[in-house]
């Protein structure tokens, strides 16, 4: 087990002493393990989009699929005796439950309205990196009406969009506002009971490669490369590296650099031969994936800077962007968010933007943190479509948490972490942030038998001292 | 075999000859050579694909070869790095797994770090002392360039699911999801004046604008034409597509017959007919439903349906830039059937009925990697390029089918948009006829046949003046000829 807490390695070394008896070449074979893609509802055919929708529809998608469950949930944590009531049937001084939207207003949100009004004439709104201040307020939503909530709430760690139940009163004297006495999301659905494992498994969660950036790393992407394909190492390393089953790209792997619009401001003459910064960037990816893909399984999903539709749920890359690693079958282009099972464990997960965006929008400072809240309001998304770009969903809201993973992870993310998250029912779920690499050259290595995570870090430094020195002493 | 295997035969043979170290002393001096005369820098994955060895039997030489110069030769100058892996715990606690990339003086200091070492290999040899890591990368990554589907197969790990696609597969895939009909073709050109007597004699594989009803013509073409002419075509993607066509051929086929035998002459000089260009006929008028487009259409349809078959091909690289060619030359490797790709290919209308040059384009793979991949990002320089050739694409409508045709070439770019969404470009060549009752017009394209775009452009203008149905026409001849400055060569 030399991914693991406490590596038991043999054969180290063994390339640099004496050769022994057997032959140098041994070729272990790649583990194979079951794969179910649980995508479908991110996926939609392309021709059947209509962006003419307004996305009220999937607001009351949303709070139509998940009044039910906030129903039983809250029902479960009051009892019986208190009504959930809509809005509009509220009674004044009564103590009772409310089911509705979170919505939070915030005057530092960048809007439209206000950049467009000319009776302002506002200068437009700087770019923050948080929009949060004291002032928040936090509005209950539901079909008809909605109103404040003011009390046991906090805004600061509240977003727009999740589902809530309320339990309070709107007090007489104080009518417009919901005192908050209490609060609950819905339950954490049902978890299928993980299957066991007896070989070690490994998933490997890479993110952020961010080719065609300032800061790539070539280097040591092609050292993950090497390793995880079985070159380097001792023998014992690439036996374990041979457990690696499937290998998932998260998202980002070409860089915001290379998004650069500003040909498209530019004279037709002066940028007729110049090509877009992400082809060549798109063209040393394929390198990439056609390495990995020889060996191993490979998922690739979009992330923000890749050549993707922006809203979410991000579609397929299209694999004519990858000529050369799509002749391998175990190329897998896939969407984000992206759930799928393997081996029976189950993995859902984004390439980023929901956290961010969540960073952006709320005072929590724990990436993980953040994570853990998306997976308790039962959401992937919670603030789309509000400030987060998303698809205006007519007939239902993909992002809703229906089945627990066991595996919820959020990529690109500034440092490698992960938590144990144990729901109320015994479910149990590994919360993993993946770093981006090209500030970490770290990559994650999760064991699909007992939820353990591993991150393995590439480097490579020379010291440039120059001086002359002698090569030590070897066997002399 | 695979290399794997072959070098365990090599392996075999030598020491059939009774010396087992007879191969790895040949190594040796390969290593010697590599190091000492050409000052490489030999990595163990480089050696491992040049020598063609496994990667763990290069790291064995290295090894041998260091302590061989050290001990034995006493020579020194050797600059060597190691690979060592282990776990080490960072600042934060956090116990990772750590793979490096260190200088031999660096080593021991590493090592000490880590507990415990899971690998130590050596990782590189050379002469030269190294700053950083970029030439270590340079040298393995030319390496892999070189061929860069066997990058990794000296590597210790094997996954037999990893199989290479058969192109068959591909062209399938690829297939299907060029065989719903695009949603909508892009044309410049808004006239909606009767097409049929346009005629484009060679492969082409859409006609834009203009043509809308001659489009509709192509699919229902396509059966006719792809049973003719068609040299080398993979079966089972054929029969695919063929069972597509099946249904409209029928009722087309009474159409067909005076338009036939110009047809096939053109057919014989066809060498390569793509499946896809028949399905893509099918699918890019879909939407053109004009039942008052006259016969002509449909004639000029067929016979263009026929010549964009063979044409198919030809997506040009000189439009798209040297991205395209790499990916063209890539998937021709895998290519069965020979591709002869006329590089720098100007519009060559011989003869109004010439047999068009022949011209085999990569695979339909390539073609829709070329153009959808291009084409996304170059679409503005195409659909540019595509309004000037559009617009000056002419089609005679003169009515009358009795007419002798003249075909000219014209490269035209057509883009689509595909069952996914996803917008195609193509360029492909389309024939346009000229009536030969008109005085000026076969001049032009007769005389500037061997001219470039541009001139051809210049030759639709005048000719579209001719052609009254086309009302925009002259406006647009004008245009292009103002744009035609700006065109790409």
């Amino acid at each position: 087990m030399i991914y693991s807490d406490k590596p038991d390695p043999d054969g180290v070394g063994d390339f640099i002493t004496e050769q022994s008896e057997e032959a140098d070449n041994h070729v272990f074979c790649r583990s194979s393990s079951d794969y179910q893609e649980h995508n479908d509802r991110f996926k939609f055919k392309l021709k059947d989009r209509s962006f003419s929708r307004q996305y009220a529809h999937l607001y009351s998608e949303r709070l139509m699929t998940m009044r039910p469950k906030l129903s039983k949930a809250a029902q479960d944590k009051w009892g019986l005796e208190f009504p959930i009531r809509k809005l509009h049937e509220l009674v004044h001084g009564e103590k009772c439950i409310v089911i509705g939207t979170l919505f939070k207003h915030m005057e530092l949100r960048p809007s439209i309205l206000k950049e467009v009004s000319e009776e302002h004439n506002l200068m437009p709104q700087p770019i923050r990196s948080k929009y949060t201040e004291e002032n928040d307020i936090l509005i209950l939503e539901d079909e008809l009406q909605r109103i404040f909530l003011i009390g046991d709430i906090k805004a600061s760690t509240s977003v727009t969009g999740p589902v809530i139940a309320v339990f309070g009163k709107e007090p007489e004297n104080d009518a417009g506002k919901f005192y908050v006495e209490e609060y609950c999301f819905q339950h954490l659905p049902n978890q299928l009971p993980r299957p066991i494992i007896e070989n070690d498994r490994y998933i490997a969660f890479i993110s952020g490669i961010e080719i065609g950036g300032k800061q790539e790393k070539l280097f040591q992407l092609q050292l993950f490369i090497d390793l995880v394909t079985g070159q380097l190492g001792d023998e014992g390393q690439q036996k374990a590296t041979s457990q690696i089953v499937r290998v998932i790209v998260a998202g980002n792997s070409l860089s915001q650099s290379t998004q650069d619009k500003d040909s498209l401001n530019k004279a037709k003459y002066l940028t007729k031969k110049t090509a877009a910064g992400s082809v060549e960037a798109i063209k040393s990816l394929d390198d990439v994936l056609v390495q990995l893909a020889s060996c191993v399984d490979v998922d690739i999903m979009a992330g923000e800077f890749d050549p993707s539709n922006h809203t979410l749920p991000q579609q397929q890359l299209h694999r004519c962007m990858f000529p050369q690693a799509n002749s391998y079958q175990t190329l897998h282009n896939v969407t984000n968010p992206y759930d799928f099972s393997v081996s029976g464990v189950r993995i859902l997960g984004s390439s980023g933007q929901p956290i961010d965006d969540i960073y952006r929008y709320s005072d929590i400072d724990n990436r993980l943190d953040m994570l853990e809240k998306t997976l308790e309001w039962g959401h992937v998304a919670p603030t789309a479509p509000d400030t987060l770009g998303c698809y205006p969903f007519y007939k239902e809201d993909p992002f809703i948490i229906s089945e627990c993973p066991h595996v919820y992870f959020a990529a690109n993310q500034k440092d490698f972490d992960s938590r144990i998250h144990k729901g109320a029912d015994g479910q149990e779920v590994l919360l993993l942030t993946v770093p981006k690499f090209c500030e970490t050259s770290t990559c994650v290595l999760v064991n699909l038998r007992n939820l353990e995570c591993q991150p393995i870090t590439f480097d490579a430094n020379f010291s440039t001292d120059m001086s002359a020195d002698s090569s030590p002493e070897q066997d002399k | 075999m695979s290399p794997h295997a072959i070098s365990r035969v090599k392996k075999l043979i030598l020491m059939i000859e009774n010396n087992k170290m007879t191969e790895t002393s040949l190594f040796m001096e390969n290593l010697d050579e590599f190091i000492y005369d050409e000052n490489k820098i030999v990595t163990y994955k480089w050696l491992s694909n040049t020598l063609q060895i496994h990667v763990n039997l290069a790291k064995r030489l290295l090894f041998m070869f260091i302590q061989q110069e050290r001990n034995k030769k006493d020579k020194d100058g050797l600059k060597v790095t190691y690979f060592v892996a282990g776990l080490s715990i960072d600042s934060n606690g956090v116990k990772k797994h750590l793979c490096s990339v260190v200088s031999e003086k660096d080593l021991n200091v590493v090592r000490s770090k880590l507990s415990p070492v899971t690998s130590c290999h050596i990782y590189s040899v050379h002469k030269v002392k190294l700053k950083d890591t970029n030439a270590l990368y340079a040298t393995d990554f030319e390496k892999i360039k070189e061929n860069i589907f066997s990058a990794t197969s000296y590597s210790a790990i094997k996954f037999e699911k990893a199989q290479q696609r058969r192109k068959e597969d591909t062209v399938k895939e690829s297939q299907t999801s060029a065989s719903q009909a695009p949603s909508s073709v892009i044309t410049v050109k808004k006239d909606a004046a009767p097409i049929s007597s346009s005629t484009t004699t060679h492969g082409n594989k859409k006609k834009t604008q203009g043509k809308v009803d001659i489009a509709s013509m192509f699919s229902q073409q396509s059966k006719p034409v792809k049973k003719e002419g068609e040299v080398k075509k993979d079966k089972p993607s054929e029969s695919k597509t063929q069972n597509k066509p099946e249904p409209k051929k029928g009722g087309m086929n009474s159409f067909f017959k005076t338009a036939d035998k110009t047809s096939f002459k053109v057919e014989e000089s066809k060498v390569v007919v793509k499946e896809k260009s028949p399905v893509k006929n099918v699918k890019s008028p879909v939407e053109i439903v004009n039942p008052a487009k006259s016969r002509k259409g449909k004639l000029s349809d067929s016979e263009d349906n026929r010549t964009n078959k063979s044409k198919r091909r030809r997506i040009k690289a000189d439009l798209f830039d040297s991205s395209s060619d790499e990916e063209m030359e890539v998937l021709s490797d895998e290519e069965d059937e020979p591709i002869t790709c006329i590089e720098t290919e100007p519009e060559k209308p011989a003869s109004p009925k010439s047999p068009s040059p022949k011209k085999q384009k990569p695979s339909p793979v390539s073609n829709i990697e070329n153009t959808g991949a291009a084409g996304k990002k170059v679409n503005t320089g195409s659909s540019e390029r595509k309004d000037n050739t559009e617009s000056t694409e002419r089609k005679d409508n003169t009515g009358s089918t009795e007419r002798k045709r003249k075909r000219v070439k014209k490269l035209v770019a057509k883009t689509y948009k595909d069952e996914d969404g996803f917008m195609i470009t193509e360029k492909v060549y389309e024939t346009d006829s000229t009536d030969a009752s008109d005085q000026e017009t076969p001049k032009p394209p007769l005389s500037k046949k061997n001219g470039t775009d541009n001139l051809n452009n210049k030759n639709k203008p005048a000719q579209k003046k001719k052609t009254p149905p086309k009302k925009a026409s002259p406006a647009k001849g004008k245009q292009t000829s103002m744009t035609s400055f700006f065109k790409k060569k």
